[in-house]
């Protein structure tokens, strides 16, 4: 897993590559920590470059909105691909988060 | 089933990555269909995740886990993940509330709904103190991906 980080306006757009899994999502959800840590909120994670997510990711991800929710932040995602996808449908995570086909649709809607 | 191979791994987060290459070549082996590999990878990775970190106490020096694979009379392919540790009917637990939103969701438990989901056939015995699941699977494309 890779992760690259950019910011845009209020927004830290991370950039998610290769499989976020049981060994990978421990970092994943560290990387997110400090920067709630640092201030930052609102977060669009662009996984147009992630091949694989287990539940252990989307345990990452759901603590991670858990955490920003009272403080006002959100999660916003864009760019899944196929078994991404996929999971994320089976899971209900397409219904309780804002998904996006791109990063640019995703920015337009902040 | 026809066993084509079984291995034995100790039953920690080490162990991950080389007991699904192992599976995933013995797939790939009988021309099990690349989505198919995907959904195999994404199951065994819940299912042994659930062995390391919750069938056995933390530290136990015989802790293990037994994979076999192969193929059913019916022609699908087929793993048993076995394991000597504490009592775990898959099967059993109930599915999770998908539509709370996320102030109301659980952070768990969606392990084992994502391999009911993507498996044809989940089975689970307790037998001679081993917990086994069998996971059953077509070895052609899913139609409806």
């Amino acid at each position: 897993m890779e992760i690259s980080t950019q910011k845009e306006k209020n927004c830290v757009v991370l950039h998610v590559n290769g499989k976020i899994d049981a060994v990978t999502s421990p970092a994943f959800e560290k990387d997110l920590a400090s920067l709630i840590e640092k201030g930052e909120k609102v977060f669009l994670l662009d996984l147009s470059g992630l091949e694989y997510i287990s539940s252990a990711g989307l345990r990452s991800i759901l603590s991670t909105a858990k955490q920003l929710k009272p403080q006002g932040g959100k999660l916003l995602f864009s760019g899944l691909q196929g078994p991404v996808k996929e999971v994320f449908k089976i899971s209900g995570f397409g219904s309780i988060f804002q998904i996006f086909e791109s990063r640019e649709d995703a920015l337009k809607a902040l | 089933m026809q066993i084509l191979e079984q291995k034995k791994f100790p039953a920690r987060m080490e162990s991950l990555y080389p007991s699904l290459d192992s599976v995933i070549s013995c797939a790939e082996s009988q021309g099990v269909a690349p989505g198919r590999i995907g959904d195999i990878r994404l199951s065994l990775e819940e299912l042994l995740v659930n062995v390391f970190n919750y069938a056995y106490e933390k530290d136990d020096p015989a802790a293990e886990v037994e994979i076999a694979c192969g193929t059913s009379a019916s022609g699908d392919f087929v793993i048993e993940v076995a394991d000597r540790g504490r009592p775990f009917d898959i099967l059993a637990r109930e599915a999770p509330l998908l539509d709370l939103e996320i102030g109301d969701r659980q952070v768990g438990g969606l392990g084992i709904h994502l391999v009911k989901q993507l498996m044809d056939e989940v089975g689970y015995e307790r037998q001679g103190g081993r917990n086994k699941v069998t996971l059953k699977i077509g070895k052609q494309e899913r139609e409806n991906r």
